[in-house]
């Protein structure tokens, strides 16, 4: 949280001190480069494409070396300090989701939810072990129904419209039977949702670096005053 | 747990688990390829209401956020939340719970069915576009040729096949007594 608020500031020393700190990190956290690389290659033509848009599409004073390019200097400044801070935030989302086990950020966001008092945790936690079966199952069931509909040769059919309906229309039907399956299974099991749930305490060596972090923030922001 | 409630949290998560299959569910049609997952979205609202359409669309962010490859093009993680592409994720909770608040709230048949899906459409938008904006400093005009313009025509279809689907599916629900 506090890296993200620093992201709503345009500030280069912000900026420095956060790409140090992602360096520090990543060589710290042991992954490796080519999964890091291979999560990031989806934003990487997304950036590309964004600083390009500023690049060419922004008012200013043009190249003098590439007078032939309607390219201004305040564009290229403007995309690459804009690619900067998207890439190191979504580097750092990254990074972060990759180092978290599912378990440790379901608890972290259960200690979020905790003081609403019409969200029941284990509700919640019913409700994602679900939509986690159900994605499997019904990944299998489009499997299950392309296969059908290839033995009877209806992928021949050109228009992508009527393709789709006759894939999505069963696949509702089948899932839809799922649901009174899967209730009455709970309610046999005497689902109670009403019990308290226990989250672990933050360890205290798990706050001096949050200190630590905000102190260096707040000098940062000292000297820009 | 009253069964009826339970009924409803299976149905809410069900419908999660669908807009997750159809973020990998391309359909090509027009210059950018349709995903199917805002079809899904919109017919959460209509199917489930406007108050376990918010649940269910919480639900599928919440299984996104903790990093299972929900998203489109099967990806996961907080970088969707916090990059460009956060306004129209968090765009669904409001288009799931628009959609279905008309939906339950308006009289009429087809007209109200879609009456809410074209709000909820631009419900994603109206969150989408002002966060890339927000994100990428680009002017108004620039975002919206980049982040809406180009989806108008599958969005159309999308809200055309969620009224259909909608309309053709809620006789089952209603006699599996999963809806009232």
């Amino acid at each position: 949280m506090l890296i993200t608020l620093s992201f709503l500031q345009f500030k280069v020393a912000l900026f420095l001190f956060n790409s140090a700190m992602l360096i520090g990190l990543f060589i710290f956290s042991r992954l490796p480069l080519k999964q890091f690389l291979r999560e990031f290659r989806f934003w990487v033509i997304f950036l590309s494409i964004l600083f390009l848009f500023q690049a060419f599409f922004s008012q200013g004073i043009r190249l003098s070396f590439l007078l032939w390019l309607p390219i201004s200097k305040e564009g290229l400044v403007l995309g690459g300090i804009t690619v900067w801070r998207l890439g190191l935030i979504v580097c750092y989302a990254t990074l972060f989701t990759a180092v978290t086990r599912p378990r440790e950020l379901q608890k972290a966001i259960a200690w979020f939810i905790k003081p609403i008092p019409f969200l029941s945790e284990r509700r919640v936690g019913l409700m994602v072990s679900l939509t986690l079966r159900f994605f499997s199952i019904i990944l299998d069931e489009v499997e299950a129904i392309r296969l059908a509909l290839k033995a009877r040769l209806g992928d021949r059919e050109k228009n992508p419209i009527r393709k789709g309906k006759i894939v999505v229309y069963p696949l509702l039907r089948n899932s839809f039977s799922r649901v009174e399956e899967v209730t009455f299974a709970i309610a046999a099991r005497g689902f109670r949702d009403d019990l308290p749930l226990q989250l672990p305490k933050l360890p205290f060596h798990h706050v001096i670096p949050l200190f630590f972090l905000f102190g260096i923030f707040v000098v940062i922001e000292w000297f820009y005053l | 747990m009253p069964i009826e409630k339970l009924r409803e949290l299976v149905f809410a998560s069900l419908m999660a688990a669908l807009v997750a299959i159809g973020a990998y569910i391309h359909v090509p049609i027009g210059p950018v390829p349709i995903v199917l997952s805002t079809l899904f979205v919109l017919l959460s609202g209509l199917l489930l209401g406007s108050r376990w359409g918010l649940a269910s669309m919480g639900l599928y962010l919440f299984v996104g956020a903790i990093g299972i490859p929900v998203f489109a093009g099967g990806k996961g993680g907080l970088a969707h939340f916090l990059g460009p592409t956060g306004g129209y994720l968090f765009g669904y909770l409001l288009a799931s719970w628009i959609t279905g608040f008309i939906s339950e709230r308006l009289s009429g048949r087809w007209m109200k069915d879609i009456l809410a899906v074209v709000v909820g459409s631009l419900a994603i938008y109206s969150l989408g576009v002002p966060w890339l904006k927000l994100v990428t400093q680009l002017s108004w005009e620039k975002t919206l040729i980049f982040g809406m313009v180009p989806f108008l025509i599958g969005d159309g279809i999308k809200s055309a096949v969620a009224v259909i689907l909608a309309r053709s599916v809620r006789p089952i629900l209603k006699r599996q007594m999963i809806i009232e």
